[in-house]
């Protein structure tokens, strides 16, 4: 797993070989704590698929500002650096699947 | 009383007076405490910790708990945003 900063994020997003899963998150926000082991489980299984990436926003403010994340947990799929799709909230873990199975799909036919 | 449980009683009061109630986790209840009192510390009000906070005092005055939103967060999903308050029973 990754751990983007505004430091790091262009140069990890754009350089990735895979779609990057990110997590924006923070410490004290209960959702993104429930969601965060169901994201980590989930991009284990999809290891060969994309990566998970995570964005404490105590740590990334500008990033957050350009993807204009208001509420979190936030995440994005970034797949040849650009924002494909995302959602915003926690959510169990078969409706991650499958919306991350749609979208994989789509974008393998593009 | 510590600080927490101070807020945290603060905030049910505001729930009983509004018809909701806090989420019955005690955990989940103080650890947001938690983090409305690290906001505090950091930024100078008890914003919500699952907001982004600008660091603008207008554009964040909304997202001071109870934020803007709780109600109609709690009347469509059953708790507002972040899961402080819930619907009654």
């Amino acid at each position: 797993m990754l751990e983007l900063t505004d430091e790091n994020f262009e140069k990890e997003i754009q350089g990735a070989d895979k779609p990057i899963l990110v997590d924006f998150w923070a410490q004290w926000c209960m959702p993104c704590l429930m969601l965060g082991p169901i994201l980590e489980k989930v991009a284990g299984e999809y290891k060969d698929k994309l990566t998970l990436a995570k964005v404490n926003l105590d740590t990334a403010p500008q990033i957050s500002q350009k993807y204009r994340i208001e509420q979190i947990p936030t995440v994005i799929l970034f797949k040849e650096g650009k924002p494909i799709s995302g959602f915003i909230g926690a959510r169990p873990e078969p409706i991650i699947k499958e919306w991350l199975e749609d979208i994989l799909k789509k974008n393998d036919k593009n | 009383m510590t600080k927490i449980e101070e807020l945290i009683k603060q905030y049910e009061e505001y729930a009983q007076k509004n018809g909701f109630r806090l989420n019955p986790g005690k955990g989940i209840v103080e650890r947001l405490v938690k983090g409305l009192l690290e906001n505090e510390k950091k930024y100078g009000a008890r914003y919500c910790p699952c907001r982004r906070i600008a660091a603008n005092k207008e554009e964040d005055r909304p997202k001071i708990c109870p934020c803007q939103w709780h109600r109609e967060e709690i009347e469509k999903d059953g708790h507002c945003f972040c899961g402080l308050f819930v619907r009654p029973c």
